[in-house]
């Protein structure tokens, strides 16, 4: 027996250095190993690394959001985060995987890793968060659960890209009949029906192509060129012509206005200029104002002058204020002309815009042949235009280089200018009256209607025909990939049945030790729903009738069994040349009186496996180590951060409170033995069936159990029994009364000596009530009214003094 | 049926689907998953030919 010799973990999760080395060898052989520790031990780690070696990721951790950057401990330097097994088949040999930080997913492997996946196809590990996970999942999801865990994720995988393409390509259908739906609603509107064929279409393009003595047309194809040439005549008709010409002429117009009246504007402007300009010597000397402001502030500050320092002319009184009335005058011209400058450049802007206007205008009438009245309006265009671009020019110019001798009014107040602004709504008017009677005209109204529907539909139908192949070979290629898919899906539904059928047999087995005093639940069955690609549930027998899913009736423990027998069974027949399993706290599932038939379930059915079994309970870790002394035991006492769990040899209760003893823990040491002592006491009250005061709290004290259990084997033994003598006088015993009254309380009652001396008593005790080698605890049975106190192998009965079964 | 590339090499061989659709689902189907952009846009090809046609 034996797969794995040796199991290191360095620097992952809650391990990191130096590395945890779990050794399998004890003596010559391989063992398997149990590993005791309370939550947050590190325990788990384990599991996460061994996952990691076999999948490549740790699927719990990825679906709280956690990647692979979360599995090196944060203090493991590069190189240092790795689990490395040595496996005893020399053809896997041993593997190594070591994070690397630069390719996270992609983890640097030493050995031949994929040897050890053709040697375990299936998962070997299993977590209590799996299965409380498996017992409320939805029947889709146990499905999924159910056929990955028996090797079908590939396969599965490519069934829900190939359902997710199904669910593409219904919308693709979807999207392309919603055209082909709108591309009728449009043909039905033209013409009242819908499209129907191309003979059909055909036949109404030559009704209209017959009312102007175009050709029919016999094929689809010929079609476009035949609307072609309905085209030609409606570009021909003169009205239609006219029509177009009189259209762009409104566009022209209706670019050209509104026109701006800029004649007030420009006369103000001027007479302002003649004022600005008439002392044209006090304008020069405007340019002095800046230097009137710098010689204020020097003069304020310097001697008293006989001439002014500025102008060079005497004056009369104060300098400054000399100066500053000088100053005030230039100060008036200046804002006077800032403002006129402001209206230099509106006016500017104006005319500008009047000559942009006036030339789009007349480039664009250029090439029209246009009559009365409009011929004038060219001709207008063209005298005004030289006159506005003179005013824009003189206008550009500064203020003070405005020649005040240039006649803005004569070149603007023109009859020109005035007949273009007194006739916008004249024009506008003639030119939409001809426009309407234009448009109005029926024998062209008819031919442009015509051509624009056989025009519209022939697009339409031709959009229509495109998707409608469209669809029918979307139909035919969606058909077969259907097919394919339900065939792929139907057989690997098959293959899943055939798993679970092969492992059936074995998980009806199991479900039975660990459901063994249930006897309305029978035959547990893992079902596929048929109406369903991808689905499963649990079905039981309660009380003769079928009752899916399971969890109907069935507790969560119950279920839990159920889980577990399922795990065990597919690791029995998928894994045939790997005989070892992880368990990871999935005893904690069960309630605590099932708790030993896992122990039963694995001494059973597994006993050339070798087991890696992760608890933090310690009550059920001794009754494993009882039945499985060979197995190797670690305790993790303790974990710190920077190193990961501390790890001793594992003990059991015995051990431990000798420990405590030599190191005089009395208090310690008596409560070890007083939680050891109730979980045994309750399980021999069980067995034997005694009868234990009730009480509403549903507890017992150790008096009471003790108690009991005295009462039934003396009255099943009698009171000279060997055994009933050892127990009456331990009751009797004062150290034994006091550490029942006082075991839980945290003040010292009793020496160490005293539960040395106690458990010793015990001890002799329970070797008499536990069978060396089922390593069981007596029982009560009645068998075709013989009454038996034996254990499950029956090499350990005891009889009554007078010689008979009890 | 555990190998979805086997099961689509039987069905090529097979002759049981039309061939250009079993043959181009079969060049979509890897290890572990089948590439459903790979078969629409072949999809999408096959209906603009189609058109062209």
């Amino acid at each position: 027996m034996g797969e794995i010799k040796k199991i290191t973990i360095s620097g992952f999760r809650g391990v990191n250095t130096p590395p945890l080395e779990l050794d399998y060898k004890k003596g010559d052989s391989l063992q398997s190993m149990m590993i005791h520790g309370r939550n947050g031990s590190g325990k788990s780690s384990i599991v996460d690394a061994w996952e990691w070696l076999y999948s490549g990721k740790v699927a719990h951790l990825a679906r709280e959001g956690a990647g692979p950057q979360s599995y090196p401990h944060k203090e493991a330097d590069e190189g240092q985060t790795y689990i490395k097994v040595e496996f005893a088949n020399a053809e896997i040999g041993e593997i190594k995987l070591e994070y690397d930080p630069n390719r996270t997913t992609r983890p640097k492997i030493e050995g031949d890793l994929s040897n050890l996946r053709k040697y375990v196809p299936h998962p070997c590990h299993l977590r209590y968060r799996d299965l409380t996970e498996f017992v409320y999942m939805q029947k889709a999801k146990k499905y999924e659960f159910l056929s990955n865990f028996m090797g079908f994720a590939n396969a599965l995988d490519v069934q829900n890209d190939m359902q997710t393409c199904a669910g593409r390509l219904e919308q693709m259908l979807k999207n392309l009949e919603e055209d082909r739906d709108r591309y009728i609603g449009e043909y039905k509107e033209i013409i009242g029906e819908e499209p129907e064929d191309a003979a059909s279409f055909i036949k109404m393009i030559n009704t209209i192509l017959a009312k102007y003595d175009i050709v029919a047309v016999k094929e689809l194809v010929d079609v476009e060129a035949s609307i072609e040439k309905l085209r030609a005549r409606v570009e021909k008709d003169e009205i239609t012509q006219k029509h177009l010409l009189w259209k762009e002429i409104q566009g022209i117009v209706n670019l050209f206005y509104p026109l701006e009246d800029i004649r007030l504007s420009i006369a103000e402007f001027h007479t302002a200029l003649v004022v600005f300009k008439r002392d044209e010597e006090k304008v020069s000397k405007l340019i002095l104002l800046d230097l009137y402001k710098k010689g204020l502030e020097a003069i304020e500050s310097l001697k008293i002058y006989d001439k002014c320092p500025l102008c060079d002319l005497p004056y009369k009184g104060d300098l400054i204020r000399h100066i500053k009335s000088k100053q005030g005058h230039l100060d008036e011209l200046s804002k006077r002309r800032n403002i006129l400058d402001a209206k230099r450049e509106g006016l500017f802007l104006s005319i500008s815009e009047l000559v942009r206007k006036i030339d789009v205008a007349h480039s664009n009438l250029e090439t029209k042949e246009i009559k009365e009245p409009f011929i004038d309006c060219k001709e207008i265009l063209i005298k005004l235009k030289p006159l506005f671009e003179e005013c824009r020019n003189m206008l550009g110019k500064n203020i003070e280089d405005v020649n005040k001798e240039f006649d803005f009014i004569s070149k603007v107040d023109t009859e020109e200018y005035k007949y273009l602004l007194n006739k916008e709504f004249e024009i506008k008017n003639l030119i939409s009256k001809r426009v309407k009677i234009l448009e109005e005209d029926t024998s062209r109204k008819l031919l442009v209607d015509n051509f624009q529907r056989a025009d519209e539909l022939h697009k339409i139908f031709s959009k229509w025909t495109q998707v409608a192949k469209k669809i029918e070979r979307f139909r035919k290629i969606t058909n077969i990939f259907e097919e394919i898919k339900n065939d792929y899906v139907g057989e690997t539904k098959n293959s899943v049945q055939a798993s679970f059928d092969l492992i059936s047999s074995d998980v009806v087995e199991y479900f039975k030790i660990l459901e063994k005093d249930c006897s309305v639940i029978d035959n547990p069955k893992m079902k596929l729903v048929s109406e369903k690609d991808k689905a499963v549930e649990l079905e039981i027998v309660f009380g003769g009738d079928p009752i899916c899913p399971a969890h109907k009736i069935l507790s969560e423990s119950q279920i839990n069994s159920f889980g577990l027998s399922i795990f065990l069974a597919s690791i029995k027949n998928f894994n045939k040349d790997f005989k070892f399993i992880i368990l990871d706290d999935v005893i904690n599932s069960f309630d605590a009186y099932k708790r030993p038939r896992v122990i039963d379930l694995l001494k059973e059915h597994f006993p050339d496996y070798q087991i890696l079994l992760l608890t933090h309970d310690s009550i059920w870790l001794d009754r494993l180590q009882r039945t499985f002394p060979e197995w190797i035991r670690k305790h993790f006492y303790g974990w710190e951060y920077s190193i990961g769990p501390r790890v001793e040899p594992g003990k059991n209760s015995y051990e431990r409170i000798e420990e405590l003893v030599t190191k005089d823990n009395p208090v310690e040491a008596g409560r070890t033995f007083g939680v050891y002592l109730e979980w045994v006491l309750q399980l021999l009250c069980e067995n034997l069936e005694a009868q234990v005061k009730y009480n509403r709290r549903n507890e017992f004290t150790l008096s009471e159990l003790f108690q009991a259990f005295e009462q039934r084997l003396k009255k099943k033994l009698n009171e000279n029994h060997e055994v009933v003598k050892l127990i009456l006088e331990f009751s009797v015993d004062t150290g034994f009364r006091n550490f029942c009254a006082h075991w839980k309380e945290p003040e010292t009652h009793y020496t160490s000596e005293e539960i040395k001396e106690i458990v010793e008593k015990w001890k002799i005790i329970e070797a008499k009530i536990e069978c060396d080698k089922c390593h069981k605890f007596i029982r009560y049975e009645k068998v075709d009214s013989h009454e038996h106190l034996s254990c499950s192998c029956r090499k350990l009965n005891l009889k009554h003094t007078n010689g008979d079964s009890v | 049926m555990k190998d979805p590339m086997k099961w689509f090499e039987e069905a090529v061989n097979s002759a049981k689907y039309e061939k250009d659709v079993i043959d181009e689902m079969k060049s979509c189907i890897s290890e572990d998953a089948f590439n459903l952009e790979k078969f629409m846009s072949w999809v999408l090809e096959q209906l603009e030919k189609e058109i062209v046609e």
